[in-house]
């Protein structure tokens, strides 16, 4: 179902185009993404997994997780969450004995491109550390998988914390506007980087539109961000489970609900934010579950959803999810202070989603194919590259920034993009009697977006991160 | 652990705290932790609103405070209030920040909620006002009794 009216978003779809599911006609509007677009028309079940044929539908609609690749124009694996829907499309579920071979972009069409400092990713900590560096005169290149820039600033519908000399108080999506509106003619959108080979210099190959091209970068900030993470409980992997930011794309940004009635799980800043704009879409929060004895999240955000009756049960967890082919509700339970199990507890919720919001883990592919050191640090996420205060990993000229280097949020992004553009800017030659100055004044703000109780968990993780750094120094 | 760390609703004590003395018209600034964020010093025009660093609590400085509102729509947290304890004999004046469609409009009669989203009384809005960030503040009369339970209004379908 898309939504017409939003208390604070406006929905401009443009024309109608038409493509076939499964030989079948429907109708989406153009900007919308396959995935999408199957959902407004009631499509959840996109594929079949191969071996068990259970129902698969989209998890993270970002382009992070396989669960929504489907047969496109005879291709296959076609990740439909970030794949416009284009008139006349086929679009065809992937099933045992479907998959055909892949054949990949033709060698021949391999094109060459220069440029002195290459972001991929173009969300809060990609944009503004492309922005700095352009700032400084130099050459910036941002590539990113995604059909918007912003990452996943385009669906923060809340306006935003943090200090009113940066852009606290501004809504995400506006930030994105803004960020976007500066660096827009040095972003590549729909383009994947999916190599680094560092024989000469830093070069990546880049797949855009079914055309392969290489891409030669004396700097490299990859600000590639973060997954959802899943939580394991019987049918977790339903179709109506959802990744609690997979569910804010589809409503903020293409304008389409999820459902009609959610059960969130987790009750830290995420579950209670998307809770609140589920709220605010029309659609019914009964409840959040949260399976620590306290909520995890600010208190303004969790009055928020209180204040509108939506109850948040602590010790509790998910234990199941119902439904054969798509969720029909969901079972929770409680647990002792030892995170067992109360047996007579349980308790079912009529659902057609659930929204999983259980913490995220960086995405870290691309510093492991580079050779990046890596280490598992449970306080930025898992694992998580080894990087200097610089944002400097251990590969030289390969520097990190945002949730990519450790789960902080897109204030901290948004800094850490500067400071590693910075740290590019100062390594070319770059540096003007502006940079010192403007470098300071990014640690201590990056310095005062952590203090405090709630930056207490990424704090000791960056201090790790850096000692690490410095022992491999030495 | 603080009970508002269970329940996400601040307790009687917390409360009492943040306002002594229930009277004239004030903000009440329903935030309790150390958050990293300073809109509300920089939109109050009296300077009744300070911060010690940005992740300090904010203080409200009582004498300063004429109850303007102008931080209602400006804390991303949505957490400031304005309470008009003596707006009549019998009423008090709400002015709280809603985001949510259809808005109500002057004169409707409205569920009140406290809280907990818990149904309280019925009121009546005074005043709709949409901010340029597109938050409504909305002045609600309320029984002078429920002045500091009413947090959040429901249309009457």
């Amino acid at each position: 179902m898309r939504i017409t009216e939003h208390p604070l978003l406006s929905f401009q779809r443009k024309r109608v185009i038409h493509f076939t599911f499964n030989g079948g006609p429907l109708e989406a509007y153009e900007g919308e993404t396959i995935a999408a677009a199957l959902h407004a028309a009631g499509i959840k079940v996109l594929s079949r997994s191969i071996t068990y044929s259970r129902p698969r539908g989209f998890f993270c609609a970002i382009g992070k997780c396989a669960s929504c690749m489907m047969n496109v124009n005879g291709v296959p694996n076609v990740k439909t969450c970030v794949t416009l829907v284009e008139e006349g499309m086929v679009v065809e579920s992937q099933h045992k004995g479907v998959l055909k071979p892949f054949t990949g972009p033709k060698k021949s069409h391999i094109s060459h491109m220069k440029t002195q400092v290459a972001v991929i990713g173009a969300g809060p900590a990609g944009l503004n550390a492309a922005v700095t560096a352009h700032a400084y005169g130099a050459s910036v290149l941002v590539i990113d998988e995604n059909p918007h820039a912003g990452g996943q600033l385009v669906k923060q519908t809340h306006k935003f914390f943090g200090s009113s000399r940066e852009r606290a108080g501004t809504r995400g999506t506006e930030i994105a506007k803004i960020l976007y509106r500066e660096a827009e003619s040095f972003v590549m959108l729909q383009a994947a980087v999916v190599g680094h080979y560092n024989d000469r210099g830093h070069r990546l190959v880049l797949v855009k539109d079914g055309t392969l091209a290489e891409l030669e970068a004396e700097k490299v900030i990859v600000a590639t961000g973060a997954s959802e993470n899943m939580l394991l409980f019987e049918n977790n992997d339903l179709p109506g489970v959802y990744g609690a930011g997979a569910v804010q794309t589809l409503m903020n940004v293409y304008g389409i609900v999820p459902g009609n009635s959610v059960l969130m799980v987790g009750a830290g800043n995420v579950g209670l934010i998307v809770s609140y704009q589920l709220l605010q879409a029309g659609v019914k929060v009964v409840g959040v579950v949260e399976a620590l004895p306290r909520i995890g999240g600010y208190h303004v955000h969790a009055a928020k959803v209180r204040r509108c009756g939506v109850p948040i049960y602590t010790s509790t967890s998910i234990l199941k999810a119902l439904g054969e082919e798509y969720v029909t509700g969901a079972v929770t339970v409680s647990l002792d202070k030892d995170w067992n199990h109360i047996p007579g507890t349980e308790r079912k919720f009529d659902v057609d989603t659930i929204c999983l919001a259980v913490g995220l883990s960086p995405s870290i592919e691309f510093f492991c194919q580079a050779g990046c050191r890596i280490a598992h640090i449970p306080e930025l996420g898992g694992n998580t590259p080894v990087h200097s205060p610089a944002m400097e990993t251990t590969v030289k000229g390969m520097y990190a920034a945002g949730d990519a280097a450790g789960i902080g949020e897109a204030n901290t992004a948004m800094m850490e993009g500067k400071i590693a553009a910075l740290s590019c800017v100062k390594a070319l030659g770059l540096s003007t009697l502006e940079t010192e100055k403007e470098s300071k004044e990014s640690y201590e703000e990056l310095r005062l977006l952590r203090s405090g109780s709630f930056g207490e968990r990424a704090r000791q993780g960056k201090e790790r991160v850096f000692a690490i750094m410095e022992e491999l120094h030495e | 652990m603080n009970e508002h760390r269970k329940t996400g609703v601040l307790t009687e004590s917390q409360l009492k705290e943040m306002t002594p003395e229930l009277k004239g018209k004030i903000a009440i600034v329903e935030c309790v932790e150390d958050i990293p964020c300073d809109p509300c010093v920089t939109a109050c025009p009296s300077d009744a609103l300070v911060k010690d660093s940005l992740v300090g609590r904010p203080q409200l400085i009582v004498e300063k405070c004429g109850g303007c509102g102008a931080c209602i729509a400006e804390c991303p947290g949505l957490a400031v209030f304005v309470v008009d304890f003596d707006y009549s004999q019998d009423k008090a004046l709400v002015m709280l920040p809603y985001e949510f469609i259809p808005l109500p409009e002057k004169g409707e009669r409205v569920d009140l909620l406290d809280r907990e989203g818990t149904p309280c009384g019925k009121g009546e809005i005074e005043r709709v006002r949409v901010h340029k960030n597109k938050t409504a503040v909305l002045s609600v009369l309320v029984p002078r009794d429920l002045a500091m339970k009413v947090r959040n209004v429901r249309r009457i379908q």
